[in-house]
């Protein structure tokens, strides 16, 4: 989700960058023609500049040739050429600006050969002054045509003007198409930005809005989280004291017991009679120390074994009935009060007594067996 | 022996120091009057020194070139008076010149200027009176022409390269180049090829 709108973000600044920098090349693109047209346009200008000022020259040359007719003055002859040799100057300009277009080549052509033909007409008028001809000169000066020479320059030049007046008018036109097509895709561009802007803009606080929904969401499990564990604390702090205080509470159970089986275990080894203590198997599991003593085995000897290899029942022809007798009582949980018995010690001899048998019991189960013997003869 | 050396050392400090009031007594300053002879027979001299000659000059147009002497004796004359005549002079002092006309935008507008293509300079009346009298610039007429029309802050069409002479009061259009045409097609730089 979150590297989906980061793409997203991305791409989309990334596109408002590109359209940028297409519409700073199309406008840069288009201030360059915009230069090169203006250039353009400004030659235009310039040649019809050129040619006003071959007509204006030409006039003022023809104008001098006939003040120096009826004058004579060097001075307006010098004036007469040099009105002409402007006129060729600015042709020559002229014809340099348009060098391209032939049609006009031919025009300029015909009109510097127009100049030539004027200038040589000026220096054969102030050769013929010179000679001291004046009545000539003026004679040449009426058969010269010099208002015509006059009109046909200027039928050449206007055709020239109207040629540059239309070019500049194809060059205007596609100026405006220029400038409305750039205005357009700038437009264009400055629309589509601001829409991917707001695009961007939406992404962005729709972002942020999740992102800040999910932090208060996130806020709340935490304390709901911070709460319950707070509780879990206080129950597991309730619980260790509880355990804590069973714990001692068993302990000293434990210590009592065992001081009470100490007292037991006195208790029963303090009885002058012969205690043993059986199983639920009927071995022997506990004695007291006078059975030993009675018997002559070890302690270590008579644990685990039967109780039939140390007591026999006298009034039974056989031991083992008697023994099963027994067995049977303790098995049965029956209790056995004041019978006759034998004790059976390791040298082979028997001593009489009475016996006693108790069943042990635990939750009504039999589990063993408390059988005592009284001797009847002292050790 | 002793006293022949110090009379050889005497007289060849008489002799330098003399050349020397003489060449400071032809030296021309600005506030003299001179005269077409005066610049012609000056002593060798810079385009700097010959743009310093000039600087308390002014302006007045004319359709047509001045004669030097009018220019020179009035102090007044545009663009053209003013580098004809430094072409003119610099050239006989041992400088290759060339004059240039810049047409700037605009009716009636132009400007002329004279370079001198050893310094690579072109000297401007228009500069006469600034501390920067002389103008570096490439030898092609196209940067000439660019570095005046950037001068008036103008776009150029056309720089005209010509030669005047007084005797025959004509100006001669050497070639032509055109503002919009490519570089390489300039009159002056196939000639230079």
């Amino acid at each position: 989700m979150k590297d989906k709108t980061l793409y997203a973000i991305s791409l989309l600044f990334g596109l408002m960058g590109a359209i940028i920098v297409g519409v700073s090349i199309v406008a840069v693109r288009t201030i360059d023609r915009s230069e090169t047209s203006s250039a353009w346009v400004n030659q235009t200008h310039a040649t019809i500049y050129e040619l006003d000022g071959m007509m204006s020259e030409f006039q003022a040359g023809e104008g001098m040739l006939r003040t120096f007719a009826l004058t004579g003055e060097v001075r307006d002859f010098t004036e007469c050429r040099s009105a002409y040799f402007e006129v060729l100057a600015h042709h020559a300009v002229a014809q340099s600006l348009t060098r391209d277009n032939p049609e006009i080549q031919s025009s300029l052509a015909q009109l510097e050969a127009a100049v030539q033909a004027r200038v040589e007409l000026a220096d054969s008028l102030k050769k013929l002054h010179d000679a001291g001809r004046s009545e000539d000169v003026r004679s040449v000066l009426r058969r010269d045509a010099g208002t015509m020479a006059l009109a046909g320059f200027q039928r050449l030049i206007n055709p020239l003007r109207n040629r540059q007046f239309e070019l500049l008018s194809d060059r205007d036109r596609d100026s405006f198409r220029q400038a409305q097509n750039t205005r357009f895709v700038i437009l264009l561009g400055v629309a589509t930005n601001l829409l991917l802007f707001g695009g961007a803009t939406w992404l962005i606080r729709e972002t942020l809005a999740t992102r800040r929904q999910l932090t208060q969401t996130l806020q709340q499990a935490n304390t709901v989280l911070e709460q319950k564990v707070q509780e879990r604390t206080s129950e597991l702090t309730v619980a260790n004291q509880r355990l804590t205080r069973e714990n001692r509470e068993r302990k000293w159970t434990t210590l009592s017991q065992e001081r009470q089986l100490r007292y037991n275990h006195a208790i029963v080894d303090t009885v002058s009679e012969l205690v043993f203590v059986l199983s639920k198997a009927r071995n022997v599991i506990r004695l007291n120390p006078v059975v030993a003593h009675a018997t002559g085995f070890a302690e270590e000897e008579i644990l685990g074994r039967p109780i039939s290899q140390f007591i026999r029942l006298p009034a039974e022809e056989t031991v083992a009935p008697a023994a099963d007798r027994l067995l049977r009582a303790v098995a049965e949980g029956r209790e056995l009060t004041s019978q006759e018995a034998e004790l059976l010690a390791r040298d082979g001899k028997s001593r009489p007594g009475i016996i006693s048998v108790v069943p042990l019991r635990d939750d009504d189960q039999v589990v063993g067996a408390v059988v005592v013997l009284r001797l009847l003869a002292p050790l | 022996m002793k006293r022949g050396r110090r009379e050889r050392r005497a007289s060849a400090l008489l002799v330098v120091g003399l050349s020397l009031l003489c060449i400071s007594a032809r030296a021309l300053k600005p506030s003299d009057h001179f005269t077409l002879q005066d610049l012609e027979t000056a002593p060798p001299m810079t385009p700097g020194q010959f743009a310093e000659l000039f600087e308390r000059f002014f302006y007045e147009f004319s359709p047509r070139v001045l004669a030097p002497e009018v220019f020179l004796f009035q102090r007044a004359g545009d663009c053209d008076d003013y580098a004809i005549l430094c072409a003119h002079i610099l050239g006989q002092k041992g400088s290759e010149t060339r004059l240039i006309h810049v047409q700037l935008v605009g009716e009636n507008v132009g400007h002329a200027v004279c370079y001198v293509t050893d310094k690579l300079v072109y000297l401007d009346y228009n500069n006469r009176n600034s501390a920067r009298k002389l103008v570096k610039s490439r030898p092609t007429a196209r940067d000439v022409a660019t570095s005046v029309a950037a001068s008036f802050e103008r776009n150029w069409t056309s720089a005209t390269e010509f030669t005047y002479s007084y005797a025959e009061n004509r100006k001669r259009i050497r070639w032509v180049i055109v503002m919009t045409d490519p570089p390489e097609r300039d009159a002056d730089r196939r000639s230079a090829q």
